[in-house]
């Protein structure tokens, strides 16, 4: 993660077109600023961070799935669960699966887990749209190739 | 046996939070029900999930913005 560039995930792990599934691996940081804040000697992930984590995983599965044709901005996050305190240092993994293609958006149900645990979940909403500019586009690809994001379909569909 | 208006306006009801009571079919979803384009994805999942059938929102917001349908439509 590098919390102060909003980035949530580290790299893609797996990614399934075919079952609409993606895996991405998100090492919470030692230190940052966001953790002298959150809290003042007891330095806990925030919720809504591990919320977005959990968003842009579910957004990578989203614009894989219209062949990076298309964007998905965040619309609407339901049922978030917060189920336990993630800490600085701790490793991720970020999973969410495609439970509705709509017309201009996607649903989809995300999860964090902690060594085989669900430390939070939530159905999150986006709204899907194609890219308002090459300029935009290309740069969702650099961020794409820095975390492992398969540019080319990946050979499971 | 519920009519299709019924069930859709129980979906509506349910999703929305708006009173059943209130909704009539001439209603309008915005002026009348308060409905914003949030809701209409919303409205749009359960119905899909409801009936099978999938709303062209996208359609229908580029035919309202191309000049082509109005809201009421």
């Amino acid at each position: 993660m590098d919390l102060e560039y909003f980035k949530l995930i580290d790299r893609i792990v797996d990614l399934n077109l075919r079952e609409k599934t993606v895996r991405a691996e998100a090492v919470v940081p030692q230190a940052s600023t966001i953790f002298e804040g959150h809290f003042p000697g007891r330095p806990l992930m925030p919720g809504v961070l591990l919320i977005e984590a959990m968003a842009q995983t579910s957004g990578w599965l989203v614009i894989a799935l219209t062949g990076f044709e298309r964007m998905p901005f965040l619309a609407a996050v339901k049922e978030a669960k917060l189920r336990t305190f993630v800490e600085p240092g701790e490793t991720l993994s970020v999973f969410a699966n495609l439970v509705h293609d709509g017309s201009g958006f996607a649903v989809t149900s995300a999860k964090i887990a902690r060594h085989g645990k669900t430390v939070c979940n939530a159905d999150i909403t986006f709204r899907v749209m194609p890219f308002p500019d090459p300029a935009f586009r290309a740069s969702m690809q650099r961020v794409a190739t820095e975390i492992s994001f398969p540019v080319k379909a990946p050979p499971n569909g | 046996m519920s009519s299709t208006f019924d069930t859709v306006a129980s979906i509506i009801s349910e999703t929305c939070d708006i009173p059943r009571d209130t909704i009539k079919p001439e209603s309008h979803a915005i002026d009348d029900l308060g409905i914003d384009s949030l809701d209409f994805l919303d409205i749009a999942f359960a119905i899909d999930k409801a009936f099978g059938i999938k709303l062209p929102l996208e359609q229908w917001t580029q035919e309202v913005n191309d000049g082509k349908a109005t809201t009421e439509q």
